[in-house]
């Protein structure tokens, strides 16, 4: 639902609610990916997101944490995935550090 | 850096008379903001080989415009002279941005007293309120809306750099639902650093931005100036 901001007014920004609709949509990625969010640490993230835009750039297989391979993307949706997942995890880390600091 | 993009951005900024240069220090406002927002990704220990392996906006641009060669100057205020330029063309009476743009917002509210601003709830507006000093924040109201009020709420125009929308086909799709009849949506830097124009224009994910723009109704121009500008407008 839209707020507003008035003038000189209290911050309208809400970390909470970015952070949801980052972990969404990242979420959704991660699961084309064959990775589940919740399962797996900040790091391990990190790495899949590390060897998804590797890949592209090396056309090499990669393997999930279970060390299956990652679903048989296409070069076209590899490189639409990663770009987008390498915007929202930096989106993510904003978020992370926002909300902690209030 | 893309010679044909230099030159046009140096004639551009010597022919042009804008609100860029009315008043405003543009390389101080620029270089101020990113000072403070590199500072403070720098000071959260941000992780950084996603920016190694292609240059990310979302960090990297704060790196560049902290403390910007003339040149440099050139090409992001030729940014900003075309973003300024539809948007007092097209006067819209709300407009949604994006990115909570701390230049460009202050001087359309200037302009247009009137209208109705309104950002969304993402990182850009974290930084504008908490980040660096929002010029004249304090003296006007502006809306905010969460991600998924996006093709909910509507406005006459919608105000986006690629970068932050690239990849997500719904968040391309929410934007046009967003529109009112007649509405524009306008995309800046809509050829990836030039990059669009290269060999690999097939699998490069803005070619699939403008593919999927053009299946919607309406009509799509995509300017190969600078660093590119597409607009869409819908019927």
């Amino acid at each position: 639902m839209r707020r507003t901001r008035s003038a000189g007014g209290e911050k309208a920004y809400d970390a909470a609610k970015h952070l949801n609709s980052i972990e969404r949509e990242l979420a959704t990625i991660l699961y084309i990916a064959g990775v589940e969010f919740n399962q797996i640490s900040d790091v391990e993230i990190d790495d899949i997101f590390f060897n998804l835009r590797k890949s592209f750039h090396m056309s090499s297989s990669t393997y999930n944490q279970q060390g299956k391979p990652y679903y048989d993307l296409t070069r076209k949706q590899n490189f639409l995935l990663t770009n987008r997942a390498r915007h929202l995890w930096l989106e993510r880390q904003v978020a992370l550090a926002a909300a902690q600091n209030g | 850096m893309d010679n044909f993009a230099l030159r046009s951005a140096m004639v551009t900024q010597q022919s042009s008379k804008t609100s860029l240069r009315s008043g405003i220090n543009f390389k101080e406002l620029m270089s101020e903001l990113g000072k403070n927002v590199s500072d403070y990704l720098t000071s959260i220990n941000i992780d950084k080989r996603n920016v190694a392996v292609a240059s990310l906006n979302t960090f990297w641009v704060y790196e560049l415009v902290r403390d910007m060669e003339p040149e440099w100057l050139a090409i992001i205020e030729c940014e900003h002279i075309a973003q300024e330029q539809i948007l007092f063309t097209h006067k819209p009476n709300s407009v949604l941005f994006m990115s909570a743009d701390m230049l460009m917002i202050p001087i359309y509210k200037a302009k247009f007293p009137n209208s109705t601003i309104c950002t969304m709830n993402n990182c850009y507006l974290f930084y504008a309120e908490s980040i660096i000093d929002w010029q004249n924040q304090d003296d006007y109201e502006y809306d905010v809306i969460d991600r998924e009020d996006l093709g909910v709420e509507k406005f006459d125009m919608i105000v986006a750099w690629a970068w932050s929308i690239v990849g997500s086909d719904s968040i391309l799709l929410d934007m046009v639902s967003s529109l009112n009849s007649g509405g524009a949506l306008l995309i800046d830097c809509s050829n990836h650093n030039t990059k669009l124009y290269r060999e690999d224009f097939h699998i490069h994910p803005y070619s699939r931005m403008h593919d999927l723009l053009k299946e919607q109704d309406g009509h799509t121009y995509h300017l190969a100036n600078g660093y590119g500008q597409t607009v869409f407008i819908k019927n």
